[in-house]
């Protein structure tokens, strides 16, 4: 696994752009902390910038009291994967991602995100997971996190890249 | 029953293997060994002296408790700090419902209710990976997520569960153990990675 790229929110804007990812790797991994600087907000995130109605996304969460397992359209515009904390919930509260995404080159395949997602805010919270089908061939070469109101600037996203050749380290 | 401390400096400690990178600085991967052990003898496990230098920091526990049960639980404790900060959100499946559940306000972040007890068949250990985001930033309390399965033939469980220390501190200690009086048992194996965010 190579850390390919990171970036920060900016207290302004909703949403996050990790672009010219390299075609060079297997697949890709996302991972970092999220929270809206607004009222409650939900997260989605969009590859290569395409909004069209190409998404598809089906889920299943718990939220400390009852499991819901549902769809997020199909097909809509979005990958969906939750709602996160914000400016009215317990400060200093964030969710944490993992989002895996496998053969991201590949021209002849839909792309498949696999989103583990939660948040937790000492009384209230919950755990998602879910997964997402990009319904287009391309080639990952950007991914966007999006949300209703702005992300916080202590938001962090990171990418990863895993390979299938030896690099040093685990 | 011991204590196993992987510390991440300072003078080596029982049980554990020492990776000559410590740090970010010289290593291509992102996902770097800090420390890791497989328990000679029942004990619970503490890492410290964690540098700070990760991103994220990634635990991968294969795990079994002393206690006279079929099952038990995994709890974290962070930077020693015992009092009422820890809270978590659950979802669990059992084999016959899908269930969510929480803790709120207690000493400690129940991590896993799968984690397997000594009453279990012989050989069966749970599988938890735990990964801990942002855990040196100092302005956001910090989230954990918990992927954890263990099955029993016939009964066992498999969950996700996502835990909010109420701390703004960098996370330098990180506490494993068992509920109760009981320790993990001998050849429990445990690894702590770091997660880089640098590239080269």
């Amino acid at each position: 696994m190579v850390w390919i790229a990171g970036a920060n929110g900016t207290g302004s804007s909703a949403s996050i752009t990790l672009s010219s990812i390299p075609q060079t790797f297997t697949h890709l991994q996302l991972r970092g902390i999220v929270r809206s600087a607004g009222v409650s907000s939900q997260i989605y995130t969009r590859l290569n910038n395409d909004g069209a109605s190409n998404y598809a996304t089906h889920y299943m969460y718990g939220d400390g009291t009852g499991v819901s397992a549902g769809v997020g359209g199909a097909p809509t515009t979005v990958n969906f994967f939750g709602s996160m904390p914000a400016s009215t919930d317990t400060a200093n509260a964030y969710g944490s991602f993992i989002i895996d995404l496998l053969d991201y080159t590949n021209v002849n395949k839909y792309k498949t995100t696999r989103n583990t997602y939660g948040f937790d805010l000492n009384g209230s919270g919950q755990v998602w997971f879910s997964s997402s089908v990009w319904m287009n061939t391309a080639a990952v070469t950007s991914m966007t996190f999006l949300a209703n109101t702005s992300f916080t600037t202590a938001t962090r996203v990171d990418l990863y890249g895993i390979t299938s050749s030896q690099v040093t380290g685990a | 029953m011991g204590v196993y401390e992987l510390s991440g400096a300072g003078s080596v400690k029982t049980g554990r293997t020492l990776y000559t990178s410590m740090n970010a600085g010289n290593m291509y991967g992102a996902m770097v060994p800090i420390s890791s052990t497989t328990l000679s003898s029942n004990g619970a496990i503490v890492f410290d002296n964690i540098p700070q230098t990760f991103q994220d920091l990634f635990i991968v526990i294969q795990g079994r408790s002393t206690k006279s049960a079929t099952t038990d639980v995994l709890d974290i404790v962070y930077n020693g700090d015992f009092s009422a900060n820890y809270s978590g959100t659950r979802l669990y499946g059992n084999g016959t419902s899908a269930l969510s559940d929480r803790s709120t306000s207690a000493g400690a972040f129940f991590a896993d209710y799968f984690l397997v007890g000594n009453s279990a068949t012989a050989g069966i250990f749970s599988s938890n990976s735990i990964s801990i985001l942002n855990y040196a930033n100092t302005s956001t309390f910090k989230t954990t997520l918990v992927r954890s399965a263990a099955d029993q033939n016939g009964s066992g469980g498999t969950s996700l569960a996502v835990g909010l220390y109420r701390s703004t501190s960098g996370i330098s200690r990180i506490s494993l153990f068992p509920d109760a009086t009981a320790a993990f048992l001998a050849g429990t194996s445990i690894t702590l990675y770091g997660i880089r965010a640098v590239s080269s």
